[in-house]
C-alpha cells in the first residue's frame, strides 16, 4: 500500500549542514527516511509483528498483540507511535546509537523495507485510550512538564512533546509510557548510553535532572 | 511626590544587552550598580514557554514585547517642512521593551562589521574620489578600527554562543568559508545552523552563478553550550518562533539567558524593573551628571544619585534622553550645526518575492530567526563601485524565519486582496513561496535628524522623539542594483516559477518594515563638532555620561547591529574600568 507520506515532506524541510565547508546545502536524507519512501505495506508489517521473520522474533511476544505491552513489563507500547519514530529507532538499534541487547539482533535481522513495514503497521494501530484520574504525580513534575526550570535551563517537556504529550515525527515520541520505561530511557540518556536524540537535547536535559526529578516525571507521564 | 534614594556608583538606563552586560562588568569590578528597566521582568521559564509563547497574534501582531505606543512612540515626517505624526502601530521597526529589551525578541543574526565600515568615508574617498559621496551625505569615519574591536567581538561571541563556520582565521582564508569575512582570532564556539530547504536552494543557485554563499552566523546556539559567564544554553530546535518572540529553549542568546543569572549573583548588582527613566540630572554648570530621575512601579518620581550614568535604552531612545536632559548641542539641519540627533539611519531593505511549483515543498515553519544561506559578494566594498556611483552594499539571502500563519500569506502580484480567489492563492502558495531578502546599508543625510516633537507628548508629559528622514538617492540606486542581482539569483533557483523584485523606493515610510535597526543621533567620533561622544561612548560635554548601543553609529552598515553593539559595550566597559575610574569625571584619552 502506498500513500502520500508526510515524512517525505518533513524530511526535505531541514537539510543538515553537517559540513559547512563542503558547500553542500542539501545533503541526502537519512536511511530511515529513504526506507519509508520505498515500497512498504502494513500487511507485511503485521506478518513480521505477529510471526517474526528469520532471526527476528515476533514483536508481539513482548509488545503485545495489540501493540500494548502487558502491565508490569519493561517494554514500551508501540501502538500508534509515529512511523518515523519507530523506523528511526529500529535503524538506531541496528547501528548501536540506541544500544539494546534484545533489540539489536532483531533490528539487524530485518531489511530496510521490513523496518518500514513494521513502522507503518504500528503507526496504523490505535493507541490505548488515555487514562483519566491519573494519580501519583507531584507539583514538581507538573511544573517541569509545563514550565520547565529557569535555573537549570530546562524548557517545558510540552514545548516539544506537545501539551497532550503525543509527540510526532522521527525524534519526538509520545510520553505516555510506563514509569519504569520512562525512567530507564531518561537514565540511559543521562549516562550517554542512549545517544540517538537530536543534537544531544535529551542527553543534556536529563543530565540536569536529579533522580527525584526523573522519578517524578516518569510517574507524571506514566500515570496518564 | 518624589523621593531621593541613597547614591550608587553607576546607574544604567535599560535592561537590554548593553545595560546588563556593562552593568555586570562594572559590578564585578566592585562598582555598586543599578540597572533601571522600564518594563516588566520576564524569564525563559515560565514566561516564554509553550503553548503561550507561540501566540502570533499577541507577539507578532500586537507587539507584546515592544514599546507600547499608547504610552510612548515616535513621530515621523520625511522633511523639515512637514508636520510629523505619531506612529500608532509598529510597522517600520520593533523597539524593545521589558527585561532583556530587543535582546529577547531579536532574530539572533550575528555579524561582525567589515573593517571598511569603520573607515567608510576615507576608504571610499581614497578608492573612488570624494565625489562618490553626494553633498547631502553626512557619513563619517568611526574613531576606532575593526582591529581594535576584534577581541571584543570575540568576547561577545563566547557570551552569546555564536554559531558559524570561520571564513578567515587570523588572516588565513578557510577553504569553503565566507571569503569576505573579517579576520577573527578564534573559530565560532558552535557549528553553523541547519539549513532550511529554501535557503539550500538559494545557496545552490548562488554557487552556480559564481557567488560565495555560506551559512549565516547566529547567536542561536546550535548545541548545548556553557557560555563565558558559566551559563547554560541549549541547542536550537528550529521551532520558528524567534523574531518577535522569547525563545522557549534557552537557545537564542538573550540577557536573561546569557548575562543576568550571573550578574544577579553579584552583591554589587541590582536590577529594578518597572522603572521608567525621565531624564539625566545635571549639576548647575551642566558639566556633570548627578544621577537620573525615574518613575517607579508605584508611579513615584524617584531620584537615583550616581557617579556614572550609562544610557543603555533601546537604540535611538538614548538620543531622546540626551535631548530631554540637555546634554550636548541639538543638531540644526538649517545651519548644519549641533550634533545630538544628527546622523539618523535605518536599513535599506528590499525583497524578491519567489513563487515555486507545487513539487517544491518549502515547509516555512521549519525555521529559526537566523537560519539562512547568505552571501557577502555585494557587501561594503567587496565589488567595484566605480561603474555604479553609489556608496555601500548589502547581503542577499534566503532566511527562513517563521511559517506562522498570519504573517505568511504571500500571493503573486495581481491576486485579489480578498475573496475566494485570494483564499485559493494563499492555499496554493503557503508552502511554495519565500522571499529573498536584501539588507542594505543606509547613509545619513543633512536634512535627516532626530529631535523633540513640539506637539506630541508621552504618558509622562515629555515630548516624543521626532524622526525626520528620507532616503538619499545613493541608497535608492543601491537598492535597485542589489534587488536586480537578487532577482537574477531567484530566477536561477530550482522550482521557481515567478521572481518579482521589490526595490526600496522613496519616500522612506513609517508604515513599511525596514528591520528594527534604527540608529544614530549620538554619533561616536573624534571631533566634538561632528560627534556626541568620544571613541568610548563618553559624552564630550558631560564626561560622566556614557552612551551605548546603535545611537552611536555614524551610519548604518548592511550587517545587523547586535554583534557590533556587544563588542562596543565590552570596549566601553573596559575603558571605564581601566582608565575612567582612575580619573573620574575626565574624558578618557
Amino acid at each position: 500500500m502506498n500513500r502520500a507520506l508526510p515524512v517525505a515532506v518533513v524530511g526535505v524541510g531541514v537539510a543538515i549542514a553537517a559540513l559547512a565547508q563542503s558547500k553542500d546545502f542539501s545533503p541526502p536524507p537519512p536511511a530511515w527516511q529513504v526506507a519509508l519512501q520505498g515500497t512498504t505495506s502494513t500487511a507485511a508489517g503485521k506478518a513480521i509483528v505477529t510471526s517474526g521473520k528469520g532471526a527476528a522474533i515476533a514483536c508481539a511476544g513482548c509488545h503485545g498483540a495489540n501493540g500494548i505491552a502487558p502491565p508490569g513489563t519493561p517494554f514500551p507500547r508501540l501502538a500508534g507511535l509515529p512511523m518515523e519514530y519507530v523506523a528511526k529507532q529500529l535503524f538506531d538499534y541496528r547501528e548501536g546509537t540506541r544500544p539494546n541487547p534484545m533489540m539489536a539482533p532483531i533490528a539487524k535481522a530485518l531489511t530496510d523495507a521490513d523496518i518500514a513495514s513494521v513502522a507503518r503497521y504500528y503507526a496504523s494501530m490505535d493507541p490505548p485510550a488515555a487514562q483519566t484520574g491519573a494519580t501519583g504525580w507531584s507539583a514538581r513534575a507538573r511544573h517541569l512538564a509545563r514550565y520547565g526550570d529557569n535555573a537549570l535551563a530546562i524548557p517545558a517537556c510540552i514545548d516539544c512533546h506537545g501539551s497532550d504529550a503525543t509527540g510526532g515525527g522521527p525524534i519526538l515520541p509520545p510520553l505516555g509510557q510506563s514509569a519504569s520505561y520512562t525512567t530507564a530511557q531518561l537514565q540511559a540518556f543521562r549516562s550517554g548510553e542512549r545517544h540517538n536524540d537530536g543534537d544531544t537535547v535529551m542527553r543534556e536535559m536529563s543530565k540536569r535532572m536529579s533522580d527525584a526529578d526523573i522519578k517524578a516525571l516518569a510517574d507524571y507521564y506514566g500515570g496518564r | 511626590m518624589s523621593k531621593t534614594l541613597p547614591p550608587v556608583d553607576v546607574v544604567l538606563v535599560g535592561g537590554g544587552w548593553t545595560g546588563t552586560l556593562i552593568g555586570k562588568e562594572l559590578a564585578a569590578a566592585g562598582q555598586r550598580v543599578v540597572v533601571l528597566e522600564r518594563g516588566e521582568p520576564r524569564w525563559t521559564s515560565p514566561n516564554f514557554q509553550a503553548p503561550g509563547v507561540r501566540d502570533e497574534l499577541k507577539y507578532g501582531r500586537r507587539d507584546e514585547l515592544h514599546q507600547n505606543t499608547a504610552t510612548e512612540t515616535y513621530t515621523f515626517r520625511n522633511r523639515a517642512d512637514e508636520t510629523a505624526l505619531p506612529m500608532r502601530r509598529w510597522q517600520f521597526a520593533s523597539p524593545g521593551n521589558h527585561l532583556g529589551g530587543a535582546g529577547v525578541h531579536w532574530s539572533g543574526v550575528l555579524y561582525r562589521w567589515d573593517p571598511v565600515e569603520f573607515k567608510l568615508r576615507s576608504h571610499y574617498t581614497k578608492r573612488y574620489g570624494a565625489k562618490i559621496f553626494s553633498d547631502d551625505i553626512t557619513a563619517q569615519d568611526w574613531p576606532l578600527t575593526y582591529d581594535e574591536l576584534e577581541s571584543y567581538y570575540d568576547r561577545f561571541d563566547r557570551l552569546v554562543g555564536a554559531s558559524g563556520y570561520a571564513g578567515n582565521l587570523k588572516g588565513v582564508l578557510q577553504p569553503g568559508g565566507n571569503p569576505f569575512e573579517p579576520w577573527r582570532s578564534n573559530p565560532y564556539p558552535n557549528p553553523p545552523m541547519k539549513v532550511p530547504y529554501a535557503s539550500a536552494l538559494f545557496g545552490e543557485a548562488a554557487l552556480k552563478l559564481g557567488y560565495h554563499p555560506y551559512v549565516q552566523p547566529s547567536a542561536l546556539s546550535t548545541r548545548p553550550y556553557v557560555n563565558s559567564e558559566g551559563l547554560q544554553m541549549n541547542g536550537c530546535v528550529y521551532c520558528g518562533f524567534c523574531s518577535n518572540f522569547g525563545c522557549e529553549q534557552f537557545a537564542k542568546a538573550s540577557p536573561q539567558v546569557c548575562v543576568l543569572p550571573a550578574a544577579l549573583k553579584l552583591p554589587t548588582f541590582e536590577l529594578r524593573t518597572n522603572s521608567h527613566v525621565l531624564r539625566v540630572n545635571l549639576d548647575r554648570e551642566r558639566k556633570r551628571a548627578t544621577g537620573v530621575t525615574y518613575v517607579d512601579a508605584a508611579g513615584v518620581e524617584t531620584f537615583q544619585p550616581a557617579e556614572i550614568v550609562f544610557l543603555c535604552a533601546f537604540a535611538i531612545n538614548n538620543t531622546r534622553l540626551l535631548l530631554l536632559s540637555g546634554i550636548g548641542k541639538p543638531y540644526d539641519p538649517s545651519t548644519g550645526e549641533g550634533v545630538v540627533g544628527r546622523n539618523y539611519t535605518h536599513q535599506t531593505t528590499s525583497t524578491v518575492s519567489l513563487f515555486f511549483d507545487e513539487e517544491t515543498k518549502l515547509n516555512p515553519f521549519m525555521a529559526a530567526g537566523a537560519a539562512a544561506v547568505t552571501m557577502d559578494d555585494f557587501c561594503t566594498d567587496n565589488f567595484d563601485h566605480g561603474p555604479h556611483g553609489f556608496v555601500g552594499g548589502g547581503y542577499v539571502q534566503i532566511q527562513v524565519v517563521s511559517g506562522a500563519p498570519i504573517g505568511n500569506r504571500a500571493v503573486p502580484p495581481g491576486t485579489p486582496g480578498w475573496g475566494s480567489t485570494w483564499k485559493k492563492a494563499v492555499k496554493r502558495y503557503y508552502n511554495h513561496s519565500m522571499p529573498i531578502t536584501i539588507t542594505g546599508s543606509n547613509l545619513p543625510v543633512r536634512g535627516g535628524y532626530l529631535s523633540l516633537d513640539p506637539t506630541y507628548t508621552d504618558a509622562w508629559g515629555q515630548p516624543l522623539l521626532r524622526i525626520t528622514y528620507d532616503l538619499p538617492d545613493n541608497d535608492i540606486k543601491l537598492s535597485a542594483f542589489l534587488t536586480d542581482k537578487g532577482t537574477e539569483i531567484g530566477k536561477a533557483m530550482r522550482g521557481v516559477t515567478l521572481a518579482v523584485g521589490n526595490p526600496r523606493k522613496k519616500p522612506y515610510a513609517s508604515t513599511s518594515y525596514q528591520s528594527t535597526h534604527i540608529n544614530g543621533g549620538a554619533a561616536i567620533g573624534d571631533d566634538p563638532k561632528t560627534s556626541v561622544t568620544n571613541r568610548f561612548g563618553q559624552c564630550w560635554d558631560v564626561p560622566n555620561v556614557f552612551v551605548a548601543g546603535s545611537a552611536l553609529f555614524p551610519q548604518n552598515s548592511c550587517f545587523n547591529p547586535t554583534g557590533t553593539i556587544g563588542a562596543l559595550a565590552y570596549w566601553a566597559a573596559d575603558a571605564v574600568k581601566r582608565d575612567y575610574l582612575r580619573a573620574p569625571g575626565r574624558l578618557i584619552a
